[in-house]
């Protein structure tokens, strides 16, 4: 995952991701089909480690074959927000010098150069931004860019991969069932006590107890949820945690930075995980 | 006649052998010179002339004086007393005996001698006296003589204290001996003179006092009166005589010697300073049994406040004031439920997996519930001195119950085959002991579970373990089963593993000494004189047997898959317990042992029962299946029907059942404030006819109110009971609609103007989805005349939201039951005066009930509502304030905002009134316009509870804009807003500082008022001058609605 030479993701090494049930398998058989995915589960679960590690085995693994090699960045990467319009999805006309230039957006260099586009959080961006995703997903596969009065047919090799939280559900932001109904769903789910403690350990360098001490915080402090918090404590938070322990930070207190101040503001919660992380974790 | 004389003086015509023989023998005497013996016989003269008992007294005197045959020259001496004395014979009498008792009681002769002459000098101080108060004097004289070193201290005394009135001398003997039995003059090296002259000093000041304190001494203890510091206290107080005396009598009773002494300084000052305060502080001090000296932060605070201010201070130290009451729990570390619920329930919740509810349970045995549908926690913890540690309690017991239910144990406990706990205790003899050792054996496994589970519990388990440990008494002599149960409370600590080592431990708390450890059993540690060897002999059996029991099975490793007991675990258990049973079975019954508090009791009722049943049916199967009849009419036969097949235990059990069922309920139900639901009960007796009476039962909210006096909160003070008014018709809305069809109309376009397009185009940002033209072209433009252009030409669509939500609150007192016609009438001929000279307060006053007559008052007011909508000209205040909020709430509708509409009333701090006609989310349909026609005057006007729920509303809103809108007609007032009740400040300051809550809240208040002397306290009461004066109250639709658009837009 070299960055230095400033071309973007490129994915050189695997990606550590621990497989819970058969979704490797599942998106291997999509992709073959070039099916849309969409990838359902709460925060920090490993959806996107997760399309790395298929991007990764897909564009860099044994099965790849030379052109896909060659794409330098098969993962292209886009996190929706309220104010992503189709604009910045698809490209817009800049003013550089004396010139007005078009500039692709991502989803359009990704079409056009063959390679996994991943809309991360969809539900967030504006309806007009997900209607266009209505003609790449079915079986026609083409991307209008109505500014340049163009229409793009994808490459073989693009794939689009989206994910979508659904605890954030309102009646204002969610998918519509003819979005919805393009894509094979995926669920994800944060990984049972012995999957957690696995993965903590490796991610974050701490040794097995203290792995597993973090794995029952988790699912303590995940009871809590409801309680403003609504996805529980993300998988993510406890590596975190678990790489300050590795750097000398007392157990407590990396809980307390990494958990309890994380995912919530309200002082009783807070306290609340505190004592949890008490009775689990003897304090030094 | 007998001639005594050679002289030939003849001493007396009467007889008196006595006294004659006495002299005859002095006669004989070779060191009586002539001289003295006529003295002698001068003085037996005149005793004998001296009245009716004149011959007794000379006999006594004869007496007296050949005993102190050595003391010759104190006979004269006495006689010259006894001359001072010679119009009563009683006293003189009295002061023979006395002298008679004191030379057959004294050691030596010095001390005789120095006896009598204090005796003398106490006599010569109290001539004045009436005799009743000599002779009790000379009786009391007698006895503390006798107990002291130095009786001329308490001469001293008697004398200061014979100047007084005769009740008080007279309880100053009294009271005399018992205060000397405070100087213990072998522990103290005082001298007696200084408690007397302490005393003196008192009674310089006020003799009452000095009484007082003399009654009250035995409390203070002997060292007390010594310190100068007290004595300056007494005198200090002294000075106001009725509340030094109650002050002492209740430092008397309140306080032990040690930690007054220690805090006496303390005393003084807050004497000086307000005594009433120091009674609160001594009452408050026996009440909860406090601890002055670990108090010491919280009481110089209070010193502080009082200093600054006496109401304050007072409320201070009864702990009335929120400050103090924070300043008192931080001090003591004490934990409390009520505070930390919250947090509890939390944790709970996570530890647990699911939402329990809290129950609380007073220190006692409280009973482990098998089916996790509660935690049970105590209501207050305050064993250790801080607050880390007594917390830590609730965390343990918390962990303690979850793993209860988390390891399966609970579970265990529940089942009724072959091989369950139930089934082993329905089979044996003793099912005292059974149930005993359930209580020792189960916990700890589950404690065990808990340390593998949560290791981080480990402290805090072996903190408790040991508090609970030394809590009991370790005697010698100690039965078998509280052996097993202090084992058990030894768990997975070190000290134990090794028996060796528990020997010693064991030895040496026997003996009282510290043993050094040393590893040979055979060798004398130094200071014993039985080797560890010949003293672990010497350990009674039932050590023995529970250590034996313990290092089996107690200390033995329980196999867990991680999350739960597996079958061995519980197959174990059940073999620990059966083994228990026989090492002890022969103990006979334990009777109750102790109760380690976290654990809890296990009910294992409900499985005895179903096993018995079981039984029971088992019986009646082989009876059934039995051909031959015999087997029925056996069971039938009287005879064969024994009492003995009741085991120990089985009626415990059928209440037992009962107990369960009712505890479980009884928890959930108390968990309000008790004195909370007794005043509430207490009210709605009181009020007995209720106007409108709300069908649904009333939410109960507390909130503090602001008094300004002691510049603090006084918490819980008001209780605000939430209710919804009972819906009517939609006859009054319908009505308002039509008549107001004009009004509504203008609302409605105001509001309208309010409402904000969706989406809205910004132009000249620095990046955006489109290209602004015209910003575009002027670039270009820049661009080729060499001016370096902007680069802000993009556009984008931003979204713009009204997010806003109003409460409205309706002032519901009595007095908007004003007609407009009276309101008008009044106001007018008084337009010209300037604000602040009254409107005539007739109209208030009168309609503000006194305590009496609330309820001809209800009565009038319910009568008036029921009365038909009434033509335009009566209308009354409360009609248009309805009015306008019909009105606003039409047009709201349109807007799309969210409204509330609520009233707000009551009587006295214990009954607020909160009337809510339209929540938040409701909508605004039939029900909704039903309540505000059953809006209508009520009682008082206290406003800040009713601001400080509104806010509550408001906040769960959670809107970007939010507004409470107030109308009212007039200022707050309610019969105890404030100590004095004619006084307005109490409730405007009250009022204010709940506007300023608001405030803070980010909530914008406003004030609309059709009173018009508003100006004088409006202008101090809201914020930022938030508020309107309505001139014509017909003019108040139209204000709202513009008041409304200004606050939200």
């Amino acid at each position: 995952m070299d960055n230095q030479s400033g071309q973007g993701y490129t994915l050189e090494d695997e990606p550590y991701y621990l497989p819970l049930a058969d979704e490797v398998d599942i998106f291997m058989a999509a992709w073959a089909q070039r099916l849309p995915v969409l990838l359902k589960g709460p925060t920090g679960c490993g959806k996107t480690r997760f399309v790395e590690y298929m991007a990764h085995k897909i564009f860099r693994g044994d099965g790849a074959d030379e052109q896909r090699l060659q794409i330098e960045n098969p993962l292209l990467t886009v996190s929706c927000h309220e104010d992503l319009s189709a604009t910045d999805l698809v490209g817009r006309f800049l003013l550089q010098g004396q010139e007005t230039v078009w500039q692709d957006g991502p989803l359009t260099r990704s079409v056009r150069q063959g390679s996994i586009c991943y809309l991360d959080e969809i539900v967030e961006a504006r309806k007009d931004s997900t209607v266009l995703i209505h003609s790449l997903t079915d079986h026609r596969r083409i991307l209008p860019i109505e500014k340049k009065a163009d229409i793009l047919e994808a490459h073989k090799n693009f794939l689009l991969v989206m994910s979508y939280n659904p605890g954030y559900q309102n009646i204002l932001k969610d998918l519509k069932p003819s979005t919805r109904q393009r894509f094979i769903s995926i669920e994800f789910d944060y990984p049972n006590e012995e999957e957690e403690t696995a993965v903590i350990q490796h991610e974050s360098g701490v040794n097995e107890d203290c792995a597993r001490s973090l794995a029952l915080v988790a699912i303590k402090v995940r009871n809590l949820r409801h309680h403003g918090f609504d996805e529980g404590v993300s998988t993510r938070l406890l590596v975190y945690a678990g790489q300050l322990i590795k750097s000398g930070i007392s157990p407590s207190r990396a809980c307390d930075v990494a958990i309890s101040t994380a995912v919530t503001d309200d002082k009783d919660v807070q306290q609340a995980i505190a004592e949890i992380v008490k009775t689990i974790i003897p304090s030094d | 006649m007998v001639k005594i004389l050679d002289s030939g003086k003849k001493v007396t015509e009467r007889d008196n052998n006595a006294s004659t023989e006495f002299l005859l023998l002095m006669r004989e005497q070779p060191d009586v010179s002539p001289e003295f013996l006529a003295q002698l016989s001068t003085v037996c003269e005149r005793m004998l002339n001296s009245g009716w008992y004149g011959e007794s007294t000379c006999n006594l005197y004869v007496t007296v004086c050949s005993e102190l045959i050595d003391h010759k020259s104190l006979w004269l001496l006495i006689a010259d007393q006894c001359d001072d004395f010679a119009a009563n014979n009683r006293i003189t009498l009295e002061y023979l005996r006395t002298v008679q008792a004191f030379s057959l009681n004294s050691v030596t002769s010095d001390r005789v001698v120095s006896l009598i002459s204090s005796m003398n000098e106490l006599l010569t101080g109290l001539k004045a006296e009436a005799p009743a108060s000599i002779i009790n004097a000379i009786k009391t004289a007698s006895t503390v003589f006798s107990e002291t070193g130095t009786p001329r201290f308490w001469v001293a005394a008697t004398h200061r204290f014979s100047s007084e009135s005769t009740d008080i001398f007279r309880q100053f003997l009294s009271l005399s001996l018992p205060y000397l039995t405070l100087f213990d003059k072998n522990r103290y090296s005082l001298q007696d003179g200084d408690y007397w002259q302490w005393l003196t000093t008192v009674c310089n000041v006020n003799a009452n006092v000095a009484i007082a304190f003399m009654e009250a001494a035995s409390c203070f203890g002997p060292e007390l009166p010594a310190e100068p510091l007290f004595i300056d206290f007494l005198t200090t107080i002294a000075a106001d005589e009725e509340g030094a005396v109650q002050l002492i009598e209740l430092a008397g009773d309140n306080w032990d010697p040690d930690s007054l002494q220690k805090s006496l300084p303390f005393v003084i000052r807050l004497a000086e300073i307000d005594s009433e305060s120091l009674k609160y502080l001594l009452i408050l001090t026996k009440e909860k049994s406090l601890d002055l000296p670990a108090l010491e932060p919280w009481l110089n605070q209070g010193l502080c406040a009082a200093s600054d201010n006496k109401l304050t201070g007072r409320a201070w130290f009864s702990l009335e004031s929120l400050n103090s009451k924070n300043a008192f729990k931080l001090c003591r570390g004490s934990v409390h439920l009520e505070d930390c619920n919250q947090l509890l329930q939390l944790i709970c919740e996570g530890l647990g997996g699911r939402v329990f509810s809290v129950a609380p349970v007073e220190m006692g045995s409280w009973v482990l519930d098998n089916f996790s549908e509660s935690i049970h926690l105590p209501m207050e913890v305050s064993f250790r001195n801080n607050y880390e540690e007594n917390f830590s309690l609730y965390r343990l017991m918390i962990l303690y119950q979850v793993a209860f239910w988390e390891s399966g144990i609970a579970d265990f406990i529940n089942r009724t085959d072959k091989e369950s706990i139930a089934s082993f205790v329905t089979h044996v003899e003793n099912r005292q002991l059974a149930l005993d050792l359930v209580n020792i054996i189960v916990p700890v496994y589950i404690e065990r579970f808990m340390l593998k589970r949560y290791p981080g519990i480990r402290n805090d388990l072996l903190l408790w373990q040991r508090y609970y440990r030394t809590d009991r008494s370790w005697t010698a002599a100690v039965s078998g089963i509280d052996s097993l149960l202090e084992d058990s409370l030894y768990l997975d600590s070190v000290e134990f593993r090794d028996t060796e080592q528990r020997n010693r431990i064991i030895i040496s708390g026997l003996s009282g000494t510290d043993l050094s450890i040393t590893d040979s059993p055979n060798t004398d540690p130094p200071g014993s004189e039985l080797s560890i060897a010949d003293r672990s002999k010497k350990i009674p059996e039932n050590e023995k047997k529970s250590e034996r029991l313990y290092s089996e099975f107690l200390l033995a490793e329980i196999s867990t898959d991680g999350t739960k007991l597996v079958e061995e675990d519980f197959l174990s258990i059940l073999s620990a317990l059966k083994s228990a049973y026989l090492a002890f079975e022969n103990e006979g019954s334990a009777g109750s042992i102790g109760m380690i508090f976290y654990r809890g009791k296990l009910a294992i009722d409900l499985a005895l029962l179903s096993v018995r049943m079981e039984l029971v049916k088992e019986e009646v199967d082989k009876v059934k299946s039995d051909d031959d009849a015999s087997g029925v009419s056996d069971l039938l036969n009287p005879e064969n029907i024994s009492v003995e097949e009741l085991r120990q235990g089985d009626l415990d059990d059928a209440m037992g059942q009962f107990l369960t069922d009712v505890e479980g309920k009884l928890s959930e139900d108390e968990f309000d404030d008790e004195s909370l639901k007794k005043k509430a009960e207490a009210l709605r007796e009181k009020f007995s006819i209720e106007h409108g009476t709300p069908k649904k039962q009333a939410k109960i909210f507390t909130y503090d109110e602001w008094d300004y006096q002691i510049r603090d909160y006084r918490k819980d003070w008001c209780i605000l009971h939430e209710q919804v008014l009972e819906s009517k018709s939609e006859q009054f809305v319908a009505e308002t609609l039509s008549q107001h069809s004009d009004l509504l109309r203008q609302i409605r376009k105001q509001l309208q103007m309010l409402k904000p397009e969706l989406h809205r185009k910004v132009r000249g940002l620095s990046d955006g989805e489109d290209i602004h033209h015209d910003d575009a072209i002027e670039a270009m433009v820049d661009l080729r005349s060499g001016v370096s252009p902007n680069e802000n030409i993009y556009v984008q669509r931003l979204k713009a939201e009204r997010d806003v939500s109003t409460l409205f609150l309706l002032d519901m007192s009595a007095s908007t039951d004003e007609s407009l016609e009276l309101f008008k009438a009044q106001r007018n001929p008084d337009a010209n005066l300037p604000a602040g000279e009254a409107v005539p307060a007739i109209s208030k006053d009168k309609k503000e009930p006194k305590e009496t007559d609330h309820i001809d008052y209800l009565m009038d007011a319910y009568d008036s509502s029921l009365k038909p909508s009434k033509p335009k000209e009566t209308y009354r205040i409360i009609d248009i304030e309805r009015q306008s909020v019909v009105l606003m709430a039409e047009a709201l509708e349109e807007l799309g905002d969210s409204y509330a509409i609520s009233g707000f009333s009551g009587y006295g701090r214990d009954r607020v009134d909160y009337f809510q006609c339209k929540a938040f989310e409701e909508r605004y349909d039939a029900t909704v316009k039903g309540r505000i026609e059953a809006v209508s005057p009520r009682q008082s006007t206290r406003m800040g509870p009713s601001i400080r729920h509104g806010i509550q509303q408001l906040l769960k809103t959670e809107s970007k804009v939010k507004a409470m809108i107030i109308i009212s007609d007039g200022y707050p007032q309610d019969f105890d807003y404030g100590k004095d009740r004619t006084s307005k400040v109490y409730g405007i300051e009250d009022t204010a500082r709940a506007l300023q809550e608001a405030k803070r809240e980010g909530i914008h208040t406003f004030c609309l008022t059709v009173d018009p002397a508003g100006h004088d306290y409006l202008k101090d009461m809201c914020p930022d001058n938030q508020y309107m004066i309505i001139q014509d109250i017909e003019e108040l639709p139209k204000e709202l609605s513009r008041v409304y658009s200004a606050l939200t837009s």
